[in-house]
């Protein structure tokens, strides 16, 4: 090997760096927002800072709920929650030919008969007050424990459900459906059902020559 | 029937015979607040084994048998306990708000999308104090609850027996 093919593989590697850099560095805003469905005035937006991301590079994903209604309301706080949650964001991620990625299943479980809590405690642990025209939202980082499909190069969409039963979800993890008086007197309407988020499209990337992290545990 | 009797273990100031080392294990870990994992599993164990109804919840003794074999129970209170690498995001809210929150228990396991059931791989339990300082009925109660989640491969709770079902059927607190 000569000095030319040396000068042309730096140039080449330049090259690709440059190309790399300026596609990670376009956010994945979630494309159109008005595109979200908003159910009853809440619109669920899902933002990822970059479009794509390194084989075993975590992905960011911003949650966000909001609230586009002229009035405040009660909406579920615990949007990084458990499958089973009276109020939560559900995500699905699906390669580019439908398949959906296999996720762990999170429970979280109450005991049988009422908690002893007070009202206030409760609410507190599990609710918000969202004012009007406002938003408030969460990051949350997947790699490829959350979605196995995060383990292999591959263009992804990932989609948000947030869904939400109200404060009297006769659930028996709900500690608060048996307080329909103390319910009853707060200055706010809880928010409830369904909403879609946006279809948000991320990339992952293999750069030749760079391994992936074995195990991506750095938090 | 009162589930200690059904189980043949003593009352609470009965000569637990001396001999009993799993009995004794449990009434120190009651003692200090925590729960003996062998001891709790060998109790639903025994009770899957008396209760074929209870163990049909769980699609049969085989079945009952081979949950309880993948469960393993982490007791979050225990010194020293640290939260295992390699949870995801979801994972960490939900065993902290069994530390924190005073939830009772968090369960999380994978399953085959084609199938739709539980890979029968091993799954984690987390309980923390509001588990530890209830008695063993309704400690029961929550794990036969946490492993229908398991078993049935599912979330939604309606999808599930009730807290007051499972008390009914096994033998539990409801």
């Amino acid at each position: 090997m000569g000095p030319h093919s040396n000068e042309i593989t730096i140039k080449s590697c330049r090259l690709t760096l440059v190309i790399f850099s300026c596609l990670f560095a376009l956010p994945a805003t979630g494309q159109d927002p008005e595109r979200t469905q908003s159910g009853e005035g809440l619109i669920l937006r899902l933002v990822s800072p970059k479009r794509a991301y390194v084989l075993g590079e975590p992905v960011l994903l911003r949650l966000e709920i909001q609230n586009r209604t002229e009035e405040n309301l009660f909406v579920g706080r615990n949007l990084i929650g458990a499958d089973n949650e009276t109020c939560t964001v559900h995500l699905t991620l699906r390669d580019h030919n439908g398949r959906e990625s296999p996720h762990p299943m999170v429970i979280v479980d109450d005991g049988p008969g009422p908690r002893t809590e007070g009202f206030v405690t409760l609410l507190l642990r599990d609710w918000i007050v969202l004012p009007a025209g406002t938003y408030f939202g969460a990051t949350e980082v997947l790699d490829k424990r959350s979605f196995s499909f995060l383990g292999k190069p591959g263009e992804y969409q990932i989609v948000g459900k947030y869904q939400c039963a109200g404060m009297l979800d006769p659930s028996q993890n709900n500690p608060l459906r048996d307080r329909t008086q103390d319910i009853a007197q707060l200055p706010f309407r809880t928010w409830e059902g369904e909403i879609r988020s946006n279809v948000l499209w991320i990339k992952i990337v293999a750069l030749p020559g760079i391994s992936p992290k074995r195990k991506s545990d750095s938090r | 029937m009162f589930i200690m009797d059904a189980l043949g273990y003593p009352r609470a100031g009965d000569d637990p015979a001396g001999n009993n080392s799993d009995y004794l294990a449990a009434e120190e870990g009651a003692y200090n607040k925590r729960v003996e994992a062998a001891w709790l599993k060998k109790q639903l164990g025994d009770l899957f084994e008396k209760n074929r109804e209870c163990a049909d919840l769980l699609g049969g003794k085989d079945r009952a048998s081979l949950l309880l074999s993948k469960m393993r129970l982490q007791d979050v209170t225990e010194p020293g306990w640290k939260m295992p690498a390699g949870l995801t995001d979801r994972q960490r809210a939900a065993v902290n708000r069994v530390r924190i929150n005073w939830k009772w228990a968090a369960v999380t396991f994978t399953f085959d999308l084609k199938s739709g059931q539980w890979d029968k791989t091993p799954f984690n339990v987390y309980v923390g104090q509001a588990f530890l300082e209830a008695p063993l009925p309704a400690q029961l109660t929550v794990a036969i609850h946490e492993l229908l989640h398991v078993a049935l491969n599912t979330g939604k709770e309606s999808d599930i027996p009730s807290n007051e079902e499972i008390g009914r059927i096994c033998g539990t607190a409801q």
